[in-house]
């Protein structure tokens, strides 16, 4: 099966800063793919690097068989790939139905729109109901949730998703990690899924690498890890 | 002879204007366009008193200079607790009050202004014709410049660039931003309105067009053109601009009303291509045509070696007394609680490190900690002493300083003045003993200088004394703040993230760099998500999730308690 | 002791006044709102409107209206010359610096274009518009011209349409989102340097329209942006520079009120000092409760 996403060498950073360090990773659709490693391993840049927000330094992110290094997030967007940012991942000064409305693929008319987010507001009810209120007015879960409908808005063939637990009740994180699971086997995207809390990562990944200091450091099927008791080498 | 006299007291006038507006833009990083009406108050206030009382130069000049320093008192006082558009908008609106007050005011003349500003004398020297004042202007020109230069390329100078860097970093280091940055305002105010006089004893008139926005455009463009915290440049810049005039009516033959205009369109435009193509300036901050700095040839810079002073290994942790104790300490965001009626204490002498997942409130304990965001409730003893309340400055002062987790180094300050700026105690930092003990000044920047090398040389970066702090790598900026934060013989110190965003080869440093700091009796708290370091340094472990210290005990015991683990990696 | 009719004639004049105040402003704050450009040149492309305006009327005998809509599109093609070819490039150069460097930059092209409107029409530096209405219309006792009852009207439609366009257009929640968060917009495909000049286009064209009104009501002269300019700065400053474009055109009309008040017990030319004091004063004020913000945690702990 070809793969969706395929890195390989990736190097890039902040400025000076210098983070990635020969990164390699890849995603077939369908597929869940953990990243984890310790504060400051260069997950958050590795997907903001994939994203177009900030520029490689040499390397190349394959994806369909294009190379996304050096095309803006525009673009990068309109070929499917969608961002989740780890902790501004709403509008939190628009309301509701603005957060969903600019999330929306401009092809879309009206009434396409309008059935789009009837699918929505089925998944995620609660949305329905607060409409227009300020999206930062939400709770923390409910803005998570939003930040998934407006990305599932687009249909994205790859879903990059950061930290998406930060900062939300155990159930609530559960029922998040639920729906992007479901969304991977339902509509065959692949999630690139940074997380920290590593027991609930593996339990909906297919496959995890771990990442320290810039670098890809392991690899290994997520059942594999499922099965240990203790992390602690992870970090 | 009168023509070249004229010209020079013109460049004089403008470069008393733009060397003090450099000391405050350029070094201190204040933007003002208020520069042109404290000018106006001097000049006009010498104008009214010589009209009206027949005043002298020396005692109206003075008086107008006390005038400008109160006005900047005022506004500084107002504009510097608002965000820097405040303080843009506040000289503006300054600039028209004072230009428009002395339009409408009869009293001073109205349009046209205050006339008939001749007869003046200084000790008897008249002060008539160009060739008279020249000694004068010079005289003074050569004052301000060097009150300027002593003010600017000093201790006190390097706070200011401290500040003009990143506020909150040199406000962590002791530094009382506020009271430097008021003082500035207030210092070159009234040198500005020093500045008005002379151009109301050269032009005898005080006018309202004399202290427009054209004159603020002026003195701007010396500034940027010449070199933003190079005050040579300023004096060049400012003798380029005058000359200008007489090079555009002599080789372009235009009339003087032609010309008047064209150099004032070739100006903007010069101050839009230095923007573009050379944004430092003619002379760049810190260039010295007589003294070169050696380039460092950063391929070549070494890897910082410690075997050189490797101390005897850190003796265990003797059971000291409490140093910092924390109680009720709460804070809320919003919704969010960042901190939860919280307790805490360190020990002397000992290693403390407060881990915990993403969000749980680290950052802000420190923050709390250290004053830098005011908690909600609770109470913060330092040696005793309450800390709550206090800005950090204060707190750092009181001996408990931190390090940032971005480090929030000063990128344009050389390594070694970035280390010097946490040294404690230095008199040239203050303008008294500046000016009034001059060898006290110098015998202890000598000492100060020494200390960081000391430090530098702690933290095996030495050899990098002279580079600009923004030329390094990330992992070399954070043992420089380290360096920093020891350099300030502060007995507490709290490190953020000391490990992170650090190449694996440099870990072992940081380390090492911990124990000895200890070993050199500090006490220190560090936040830190790599484990590994936390488990070679820590001598007890906080556990922190969702506001709270939910555990404590060494790292053995945390990491085998299961409920640690659950909440780490989740359950 | 002034009379009734006084303050109401004044107060009509302050609504005139207050309303060119209220245009400015509402396109200055959206500038700034979205690109955080300190961009005094604000005033350059209102005095290009003025001018533009002047030109066509003289030479290619436009009517009024049409002389307005010239003038708003030579101010809005300004706006996006400025933005596109000098802030962005620079913005991207200075980093940390930008606001400084914007804002230097902004005074040099100022200067530039004061001086060189000067030397393109040495002769005849103030210019007036063509076809201007002044006839006079009674309103009870109160006087007023033709042109000022346009310029209220044309101030306040803009003002409502900007609203419009920001409250249900597309766009105008692309611009909101840009607003919002810069990094935002990039995860739902928005471009904002592309925002950044349209938002600069919206501003410069209601800057220019003001600046052609402004006009003719005296007559165009190459340094007559710098005032308003600073009201448009203190107009939105002073409203909140996200509020939406009603709250800042109301502030506008408060400070024209003011001003033409001041009348009253003074002469016009007291106006100026007035307002402007008016702001330090608000400053100061603000600065007072900021302390006080500050200092409470002190309470709360002893």
């Amino acid at each position: 099966m070809a793969e969706l996403l395929e890195i390989e060498g990736l190097e890039g950073g902040y400025g000076r800063k210098r983070v990635l360090y020969g990164v390699s990773m890849r995603a077939e659709p369908g597929e869940v793919v953990g990243i984890v490693g310790h504060n400051g391993a260069g997950k958050t840049t590795l997907l903001k690097t994939i994203f177009g927000m900030l520029p490689s330094h040499g390397g190349s992110v394959m994806y369909e068989g294009v190379d996304l290094c050096g095309q803006g997030c525009r673009k990068i967007v309109r070929r499917g790939v969608a961002f989740i940012p780890s902790e501004e991942f709403v509008f939190a000064d628009l309301t509701v139905i603005d957060n969903l409305h600019l999330a929306a693929p401009p092809e879309l008319g009206a009434k396409e729109w309008r059935e789009r987010l009837e699918e929505i507001y089925e998944l995620f009810p609660i949305l329905s109901e607060r409409n227009d209120q300020l999206a930062g007015t939400l709770s923390g879960g409910q803005q998570r949730m939003l930040s998934l409908a407006m990305a599932m808005q687009r249909d994205p063939r790859l879903l990059l998703l950061d930290e998406p637990s930060l900062g939300l009740a155990p159930a609530l994180a559960e029922r998040l990690f639920e729906h992007v699971r479901t969304l991977a086997d339902q509509s065959g995207q692949a999630v690139l899924l940074v997380e920290q809390n590593l027991r609930r990562a593996f339990a909906i990944c297919d496959r995890v690498y771990v990442m320290r200091a810039g670098q890809v450091i392991g690899e290994s099927a997520a059942e594999e890890l499922r099965a240990r008791d203790s992390y602690w080498d992870l970090f | 002879m009168e023509l070249v006299a004229e010209r020079l007291d013109s460049i004089i006038v403008l470069a008393i204007f733009a060397v003090s507006f450099n000391l405050l833009s350029g070094y201190s990083g204040q933007l003002s366009v208020a520069h042109a009406a404290f000018g106006a108050v001097g000049g006009y206030t010498l104008a009214r008193l010589f009209l009206s009382d027949g005043t002298q130069f020396l005692l109206g000049a003075g008086i107008g200079i006390v005038f400008a320093a109160v006005v900047a008192l005022v506004i500084g006082a107002v504009a510097l607790r608002l965000s820097s558009e405040w303080l843009m908008l506040m000289t503006f609106a300054v600039g028209v009050v004072v230009v428009s007050l002395a339009t409408t005011s009869s009293s001073l003349g109205g349009t046209y202004g205050l006339l008939g500003i001749t007869g003046l004398s200084v000790f008897g020297h008249k002060l008539d014709t160009p060739e008279q004042m020249l000694p004068v202007f010079a005289i003074i020109g050569v004052l301000v410049y060097a009150i300027c230069h002593r003010l600017g390329e000093s201790p006190f100078g390097r706070v200011l660039r401290g500040i003009r860097e990143d506020e909150l970093a040199a406000r962590s280091l002791g530094k009382n931003a506020s009271a430097y940055k008021l003082l500035v305002f207030v210092i070159t105010g009234a040198m500005a309105g020093l500045a008005g006089e002379l151009m109301v004893v050269q032009t005898t008139v005080a006018s309202p067009t004399l202290f427009d926005l054209a004159l603020a455009t002026v003195i701007v463009s010396a500034v940027v053109i010449g070199g933003s915290g190079n005050l040579v440049g300023s004096v060049l810049a400012a003798a380029l601009i005058v000359m200008s005039t007489p090079f555009l009516e002599s080789v372009l033959s235009l009339s003087p009303t032609t010309a008047s205009l064209w150099q004032l369109v070739l100006y903007g435009t010069a101050l839009i291509v230095v923007l573009f193509v050379r944004p430092e300036g003619l002379l760049p901050e810190g260039f010295n045509p007589l003294r070169r700095t050696p380039a460092v040839d950063r391929g070549a810079v070494p890897e910082p070696t410690l075997a050189a002073v490797r101390p005897e290994a850190p003796p265990a942790p003797e059971q000291g007394l409490p140093i910092l104790e924390v109680s009720g300490l709460s804070k809320r965001f919003g919704s969010i609680v960042a901190a939860d009626d919280l307790d805490f204490t360190l020990t002397e002498g000992a290693i403390s490190a407060v881990v915990g997942p993403n969000g749980a409130g680290k950052t802000t304990l420190f923050n709390l900690l250290t004053g830098t965001i005011p908690p909600d409730a609770g109470s913060v003893r330092l040696r005793g002493e309450e800390v709550v309340g206090l800005g950090p400055d204060r707190v750092a002062r009181l001996g408990m300083v931190r390090s940032f987790q971005d480090v929030r180094i000063f990128p344009r300050l050389s390594v070694l003045d970035n280390v010097v700026l946490g040294v404690p105690e230095q008199p040239g930092e203050r303008v008294g003993p500046l000016f009034g003990r001059p060898r006290r000044v110098r015998a202890r920047e000598r000492e100060a200088r020494e200390l960081a090398h000391r430090w530098l040389e702690f933290v095996g970066l030495d050899q990098l004394a002279a580079a600009k702090a923004h030329d390094l790598g990330f992992g070399q900026q954070k043992l420089i703040s380290f360096a920093r934060v020891l350099a300030t013989e502060a007995p507490v110190l709290l490190l953020d993230e000391p490990a992170s965003g650090i190449d694996v080869r440099w870990l072992e440093q940081i380390v090492e760099l911990i124990h000895r700091a200890r070993a050199e009796g500090r006490t220190i708290c560090i936040v830190e998500h790599n484990l590994e370091v936390v488990e070679n340094v820590a001598d007890d472990v906080a556990f922190m999730e969702l506001g709270r210290i939910t555990a404590r005990g060494s790292f053995a015991e945390l990491t085998s308690e299961a409920h640690l683990a659950e909440a780490y990696f989740g359950g | 002791m002034p009379s009734l009719h006084d303050f109401l004639q004044l107060t009509a004049n302050g609504l005139v006044t207050g309303s060119g105040y209220a245009l400015l402003g509402a396109g200055f704050a959206l500038i700034y709102s979205v690109t955080e450009r300190f961009h005094f040149a604000y005033g350059l492309s209102l005095t290009i409107g003025a001018y533009a305006a002047a030109r066509l009327g003289a030479e290619l005998d436009f009517s009024f209206w049409a002389a307005v809509a010239g003038g708003a599109l030579f101010a809005l093609v300004s706006g996006v010359l400025i933005e596109g070819l000098l802030y962005r490039p620079m913005a991207a150069r200075a980093g940390r610096s930008a606001l400084l460097t914007i804002f230097v930059a902004s005074l040099g092209l100022t200067i530039i274009g004061e001086n060189l409107i000067k030397l393109l029409w040495l002769e005849q530096a103030g210019q007036s518009i063509h076809g201007v209405t002044l006839k006079a219309v009674k309103l009870g006792s109160i006087h007023l011209t033709a042109l000022d009852l346009q310029e209220m009207a044309v101030a306040w439609i803009l003002i409502a349409l900007l609203a419009l366009v920001l409250s249900r257009s597309g766009l105008g929640r692309q611009i909101r989102a840009v607003r919002a968060s810069t990094q935002m917009s990039l995860t739902v495909g928005i471009s904002p340097p592309r925002i950044f000049l349209l938002v600069f286009a919206i501003g410069s064209a209601m800057a220019g329209v003001a600046g052609v009104f402004l006009a003719a009501q005296t007559s165009a002269t190459p340094s007559m942006g710098y005032e308003p300019t600073l009201l448009a700065f203190v107009v939105a400053f002073m409203a909140g520079v996200e509020r939406s474009p009603f709250v800042v055109g109301l502030v506008g009309i408060a400070l024209g009120l003011v001003a033409s008040w001041s009348g009253l017990w003074l002469s016009a030319q007291w106006s100026t000092p007035i307002v402007f004091g008016v702001v330090v004063l608000y400053a100061a004020v603000r600065s007072v409760e900021l302390r006080g913000r500050f200092r409470r945690p002190l309470a709360a702990a002893s």
